[in-house]
């Protein structure tokens, strides 16, 4: 049984519910290698993710997984089924897994899933795995996240997964035909053509039911990462990582600060102007901007020395 | 069924069970298809494998399941019955009548016993077993009415027992195969549910067959979404469960439980030490290494599977080693 | 917003009766929750590990098959073990009156036998937890 889960569990909520992820934590992250795993509903990611696992704790790799589910629209309830597929691994102490609903948020992750990435990043995971909803062609963000993006799909998919494919396919480092065996659909003789010089998208044939193509499939990621050290591409998609996640955060905030001014009186004095045609909306516009620039301040963040200890605890144990 | 057709061919092989699907809340139309899909797969391999499908066909027998809608379900046992002699003559070219005959067990609904009032459930059980026995079944299994509560006790399994002895010898239904045979009312259920039932079948083979459906989570999800929209019904009062949504009664009932011994486990595993003491440990591990060997190839597995009996191999070892081969099947839950 | 409330819903040991508990996280999905359903044969150490991993705020325990004292008695002695605070946790099934006495001196809030509708399982929960 596994004690210390206990506090990164609880970290996870916390940041799950929108909040600050303590700067402490954010300065050892940077050491995870991060997969994203996506793909039509029903193609299997989650049994294929049981998989890697095997096949990552074999060569001692400590694994965080992160599994989405949609919000469903009408109740805000969700069912998280994807743990079931990998419930065998819960007491595995190198093995954390956290189901996550969308909580209506669009882009196949969650809004809070760079911060819980980089929790299980900062508590010493070697690999953490981020798996999507799974509901369409727009859920390109993991992309923003993942180092490695693999596209699950499986053999003779219908006309709708078809069209989820194009989207998905833009972000693809690697591309996996999952079920193969259910279809009679088998590897291609020849060999993938990729190497850490030169990357060329591997489609790898897997079964996730007899565990076929999962040892290719890990070795074609390993592949990828040296390539993105290589080639210096690593380094870049971070970066546009951390643009995109700041662009969010910076977003959200924003959008915070406008709502809240927009119920202030001066506002309201506003507001009543361009109803009354004293003022028409673009000035007001300027107007609220001034105000709403000159009320931002740099809010303070929590210390959180608890989770810090926490963290270095696990870094010895865990390695 | 490929040894059995050789070595002991009175043998009644396989009995093709619909009964645990109906329980998960699956409905009759359904229970038809999913039970069939599952038959075709049976005779399909057999074929596959070079048997001649009459030679071992009148030997498969089914086992279904009797709900409380009374006639959907008589309706359900002649469709099924018409359903599996096209299937037989049509697409396996059988022609044996007794290939084509659909031969079922029936065992009256589980999931429909109630723990409230447990009485009431003398009357559901009897109601279900009559209309298995209209319906043409071949034997009959009457549920106790406290097993929404425990194990039967003596007292309720021969009542249960009773149950069917007296429509068996004094109701004189059986008199006649297919009594209603040729009522417009249920001649015309009887259709919709062959229906119903043959557009699931079609939907299956375009899935590539009942083994595909299974592993695609396809069958799983169809009898989940039926029990959840049982539920629904049931809560919402568009069905009436006596004793349980309406025709509630406070006082409780208080009945005789049957109350399972627990000294039984130790003795067994008394048992089963002593048993794996006296045998004879290196023709039980050669046994199993052969098992083994075999059920990574294409041979017939029964004449070693006797063999590892006849050596005192338990049935978990058995087990074991034919899990570890061909892994043990997980749902596909995507609910 | 608020945090809805996160449901685990679990079978252990031997035991493949699924409807009851798939109904009932289907049904709390409907109300509301985000229900983690880890499906049939989890071991009691399985259970707590993933309450624990999902951080979740109830455990749903189903059992037909008559190993619920064994089992369900585990899952409350590794609950306190593990420091887990605050989970309630509730069961269902086939469970006897007498057992479900003892059921609820092991810490089980509530036991939900047959008949019962998902509507009373959901205000169960929420009317406890908030």
């Amino acid at each position: 049984m596994k004690m210390r889960d206990n506090e990164l569990t609880k970290l996870v909520t916390r940041l799950e519910s929108g909040g600050p992820l303590p700067t402490e934590l954010y300065r050892r992250t940077g050491n995870a290698r991060i997969l994203g795993i996506t793909g039509p509903p029903g193609v299997g990611k989650s049994s294929l993710i049981d998989r890697l696992i095997d096949n990552l704790r074999r060569q001692d790799k400590t694994v965080g997984v992160i599994a989405i589910d949609p919000t469903s629209p009408i109740s805000g309830g969700a069912l998280l089924g994807d743990r079931l597929r990998m419930q065998r691994h819960s007491e595995d102490e190198g093995v954390f897994i956290r189901s996550l609903a969308t909580r209506h948020h669009h882009g196949g992750v969650t809004d809070s899933t760079s911060q819980i990435v980089h929790a299980l990043d900062a508590a010493g995971f070697d690999i953490v795995i981020v798996e999507t909803v799974g509901t369409g062609q727009d859920e390109v963000e993991v992309a923003e996240v993942a180092d490695t993006v693999v596209v699950v799909l499986m053999p003779e998919l219908g006309d709708e997964i078809q069209r989820a494919k194009s989207g998905l396919m833009e972000i693809a480092d690697v591309l996996v035909i999952n079920k193969a065996d259910l279809f009679n659909a088998h590897a291609p003789a020849t060999g993938p053509h990729y190497s850490a010089l030169k990357w060329e998208r591997p489609t790898i044939h897997t079964s996730a039911k007899s565990g076929e193509g999962i040892t290719t499939l890990c070795g074609a990621m390993d592949v990828h990462h040296a390539y993105l050290v290589h080639s210096g591409k690593l380094a870049e998609r971070r970066a546009r990582a951390v643009r995109a996640e700041v662009t969010r955060l910076l977003q959200s905030r924003m959008a915070a600060s406008i709502l809240c001014a927009l119920e202030g009186p001066q506002a309201q004095t506003i507001l009543t102007d361009v109803a009354k045609r004293k003022l028409d909306p673009y000035d007001a516009v300027e107007k609220l901007t001034k105000e709403i620039l000159g009320s931002q301040k740099r809010s303070s963040k929590h210390a959180a020395t608890s989770t810090r200890r926490q963290t270095k605890k696990r870094r010895k144990t865990r390695r | 069924m490929e040894f059995c057709a050789k070595e002991v061919p009175g043998w009644n092989t396989i009995s093709v069970g619909g009964y645990h699907m109906r329980e998960a809340g699956c409905t009759a139309a359904q229970e038809i298809a999913f039970t069939l899909a599952d038959g075709i797969t049976y005779v399909q391999t057999c074929v596959e494998r070079g048997l001649d499908v009459d030679n071992f066909a009148p030997r498969i027998a089914f086992f279904f399941n009797c709900h409380s809608n009374f006639f959907e379900e008589i309706a359900k046992f002649r469709a099924a019955r018409r359903l599996w002699a096209h299937i037989m003559r049509d697409r396996f070219g059988a022609k044996n009548e007794r290939s084509m005959m659909l031969r079922f067990h029936t065992q009256t609904a589980g999931s429909t016993l109630t723990a409230q009032q447990p009485d009431n459930n003398v009357i559901r059980t009897t109601l279900e077993a009559l209309a298995a026995v209209l319906g043409g079944t071949q034997s009959l299994h009457t549920n106790a009415k406290d097993e929404a509560i425990a194990l039967p006790t003596e007292e309720s399994a021969l009542l249960a027992l009773r149950t069917q002895q007296i429509i068996a010898y004094e109701s004189g239904v059986t008199a006649e195969p297919d009594p209603l045979g040729g009522s417009p009312y249920i001649e015309s259920l009887t259709d919709q549910l062959a229906q119903q039932a043959r557009e699931y079948l079609n939907k299956i083979d375009n899935m590539g067959g009942m083994l595909k459906a299974i592993e695609s989570g396809y069958v799983y999800k169809e009898i989940y979404h039926a029990a959840y929209e049982h539920q629904k019904a049931v809560e919402r009062k568009a069905k009436i469960i006596v004793g349980v949504n309406e025709c509630v009664s406070d006082k409780a009932l208080k009945i005789q439980m049957q109350k399972i011994d627990p000294q039984l486990e130790p003795r067994r595993r008394r048992d089963l030490a002593t048993l794996r003491k006296k045998r004879n440990a290196t023709k039980v591990g050669k046994c199993l290494a052969t098992l083994e060997k075999a059920a990574k190839g294409t041979e017939n597995l029964m004449p070693i599977i006797v063999d590892c009996v006849r050596n005192y191999v338990t049935v978990g070892e058995i087990c074991k080693v034919l899990r570890g081969t061909f892994g043990e099947y997980r749902a596909n839950h995507s609910i | 917003m608020k945090r809805p409330l996160k449901v685990l819903i679990a079978k252990a040991g031997l035991d493949g009766h699924e409807r009851g508990a798939l109904v009932v996280a289907m049904g709390l999905r409907d109300a509301g929750m985000e229900v983690v359903y880890t499906g049939i044969r989890n071991t009691p150490e399985q259970i707590i590990a993933a309450a624990i991993q999902e951080d979740v705020d109830v455990i749903g325990l189903s059992s037909l098959s008559g190993g619920h004292m064994a089992q369900f008695r585990r899952v409350m002695e590794l609950l306190k073990k593990e420091r887990v605070k605050g989970v309630l946790v509730f069961a269902g099934g086939i469970i006897p009156d007498d057992d479900v006495k003892k059921l609820k001196k092991l810490g089980i809030k509530e036991v939900f036998g047959p008949g019962s509708t998902i509507a009373a399982i959901a205000e169960f929960i929420t009317k406890s937890q908030r």
